[in-house]
């Protein structure tokens, strides 16, 4: 922790090699983390360049409170994906992923199936808000339980309740995908 | 019951922990809880899907690219941080406050300065001299010039600088070589769209600018009520016992209607005009663009991977689609690697306004076109050579700049196409 602390003050002030660091380790995890909320990975690119240009605007404002520094790019790109709905609902409304709305089938085929990022993407909006964020940061952002605790403002017996139910209804909605 | 629940909680977590990150097996987790086995199992098969199916990497090349305007933007906010008096004053009056001071001080320093190489104390008196003749250059075309010639001493001074072991010096030309031949390009298809298609349609297409002052303004987790498309069905965590010390359930999984967050907003980063040279308006001697002398190719001491027997790159008067073969020996990849630039404009010594930029006529075109052929080839060509013996310490930088060279030369003759 330590560690990140010095590498984030460094980067406040600019230091290219932070800011290379801090961009390196999180840039993967930040663009999985979009496409798995709008699957769309094209359009990811683009949010997550911005995600890193819009961090480095604000990063002198950045204050150290303790939580990683992903969490702070994470709330970013949530800032992003949100912004993304509220401009594509006021164009043309497609009706997304119905295909996987049918279904009931045997969900032992969830363990066989392959399922594509896309897929993963579909079935999770059909979660709730909060069952999403978990599954995004946890599968796709690769944090802790604690991290997402501290990234989401809960407690980690919460987050791992919401794991938990978020996993389950996941579960029902691949097998539906599936059938 | 609620313990209960809260303790299969904490044992699913484990499991996943030693499912996902310590790569076990879901039966070696199974065993270790058989009394929950059977609701365990589908649980982890279902996160190891979803583990899976999330462990997409980015396109390399988009990952090139935006590693690359990630740099562009630090750098551009280097700059403004350390922009000086004279940069913010307008350019004419710049160029003549610059004038002024250096006839004062002799017209010595600015012949000194011309032969000064990176790092040394006149060398920022020759990059502002070149900054003021290409602000007092009147014409897109001849402006256009300067910067191919300027380009010709950037590698004329890499090769010196890789010669002497400065790694960043070596860096540094070379990112300012790119600079130029960016700038180049821009004002030669400025010149060039104008003419054509009687618009003034930009360089690159920039992504969609928007100011952000504070950034996050959503707490993760929430969305705007607009947003939410539909309403989640009911989920299993409802049934979900809430722990003492826990959120309560409304809390745990409402959908807080959050005041609409202001939309994140799209910085994007927008050149600006260079720190500004302290420049004065008198020619500098251009040093040839010397192809360092190649010694005969010694027996390789260490198996260094070059490139083909020749080092230069085929002649290149036409763009071609694959960059010219670059040694593959870089030991450490620079944390950042810069691929073939898509920048986004303008550059540090383009202080622009001099003169009638209006344009370049399509015969003057072909012949800007021509000389950076010529460049395109003689350049890395210069570069290549200096390869086979420059030190193993420079060896990284000096890959990246010829990669860097070649990618801004074809680029730039892409766009003149």
């Amino acid at each position: 922790v330590q560690d990140e602390e010095s590498l984030v003050r460094r980067a406040k002030q600019h230091d290219q090699a932070a800011l290379a660091q801090l961009y390196e380790e999180n840039f993967d995890r930040i663009y999985r983390y979009i496409v798995l909320k709008i699957g769309d990975r094209i359009e990811a690119e683009d949010m997550t360049q911005q995600v890193f240009l819009n961090a480095l605007k604000s990063i002198s404002s950045f204050k150290w409170k303790g939580m990683p520094f992903s969490a702070w790019l994470f709330r970013i790109a949530h800032n992003q994906v949100v912004d993304y709905y509220r401009k594509k609902s006021k164009r043309a409304t497609v009706p997304l992923e119905d295909s996987l709305a049918a279904g009931g089938s045997d969900p032992e085929q969830v363990a066989e199936q392959k399922v594509e990022m896309e897929q993963l993407a579909q079935a999770t909006k059909r979660l709730t808000q909060a069952q999403q964020e978990v599954i995004s940061l946890r599968f796709a952002g690769e944090m802790s339980v604690a991290e997402v605790a501290k990234a989401m403002g809960r407690s980690e017996g919460a987050v791992k309740a919401l794991q938990h139910s978020a996993i389950v209804a996941l579960r029902k909605e691949l097998s539906a995908g599936a059938g | 019951m609620m313990n209960k629940a809260r303790e299969f909680n904490n044992i699913l977590e484990e499991c996943l922990e030693r499912v996902l990150i310590k790569g076990e097996t879901v039966e070696q987790c199974l065993a270790a809880y058989p009394e929950h086995a059977a609701e365990l199992e589908p649980l982890l098969q279902t996160a190891l899907v979803a583990k899976e199916a999330s462990a997409i990497k980015p396109r390399p090349e988009f990952r090139g690219r935006a590693s690359y305007q990630f740099q562009q933007a630090i750098r551009e906010m280097e700059a403004k941080k350390s922009r000086s008096f004279f940069s913010r004053q307008p350019q004419w009056a710049t160029a003549i406050i610059v004038v002024i001071v250096l006839l004062l001080a002799g017209g010595g320093t600015v012949a000194a300065a011309g032969n000064s190489l990176p790092g040394e104390t006149l060398y920022q008196v020759k990059l502002a001299t070149e900054a003021v003749r290409l602000t007092l250059t009147p014409s897109a075309l001849g402006k256009a010039e300067l910067y191919v010639k300027l380009a010709d001493k950037r590698v004329a001074e890499i090769i010196e600088m890789a010669d002497k072991g400065e790694v960043e010096q070596v860096e540094q030309t070379t990112q300012r070589l790119n600079t130029h031949l960016l700038a180049m390009t821009s004002l030669a298809v400025s010149g060039k769209e104008e003419l054509v298609e009687g618009g003034g349609a930009s360089f690159e297409a920039a992504p969609p600018q928007v100011e952000v002052e504070e950034v996050p303004q959503v707490q993760v987790g929430e969305v705007p009520a607009t947003v939410v498309e539909k309403k989640p069905q009911v989920t299993a965590e409802e049934a979900l016992p809430v722990t003492p010390g826990e959120a309560p359930r409304a809390q745990v999984e409402e959908v807080k209607p959050t005041p609409a967050p202001t939309p994140v907003p799209t910085p994007v980063p927008v050149p600006e005009p260079a720190p500004a040279p302290e420049p004065v308006p008198t020619p500098v001697p251009t040093p040839a663009p010397a192809p360092a002398p190649v010694p005969a190719p010694a027996p390789a001491p260490a198996p260094v991977p070059t490139p083909a027997p020749e080092p230069a790159p085929a002649p290149v008067p036409t763009p071609a689609p694959e960059p010219a073969p670059v040694p593959e020996p870089a030991p450490e990849p620079a944390p950042i690697s810069v691929p073939p630039p898509t920048p986004p404009g303008d550059t540090e010594l383009d202080m622009d306004g001099g003169g009638d930029d209006g344009g370049i006529e399509p015969d003057e075109l072909a012949e800007l076109r021509l000389l950076l052929s010529q460049r395109a080839v003689e350049n890395p060509k210069a570069l290549w050579e200096l390869w086979e013996r420059a030190p193993e310490s420079v060896k990284p930088a000096l890959r990246q700049a010829i990669e860097q060279a070649i990618a801004a030369y074809e680029q730039a003759l892409k766009k003149l196409d």
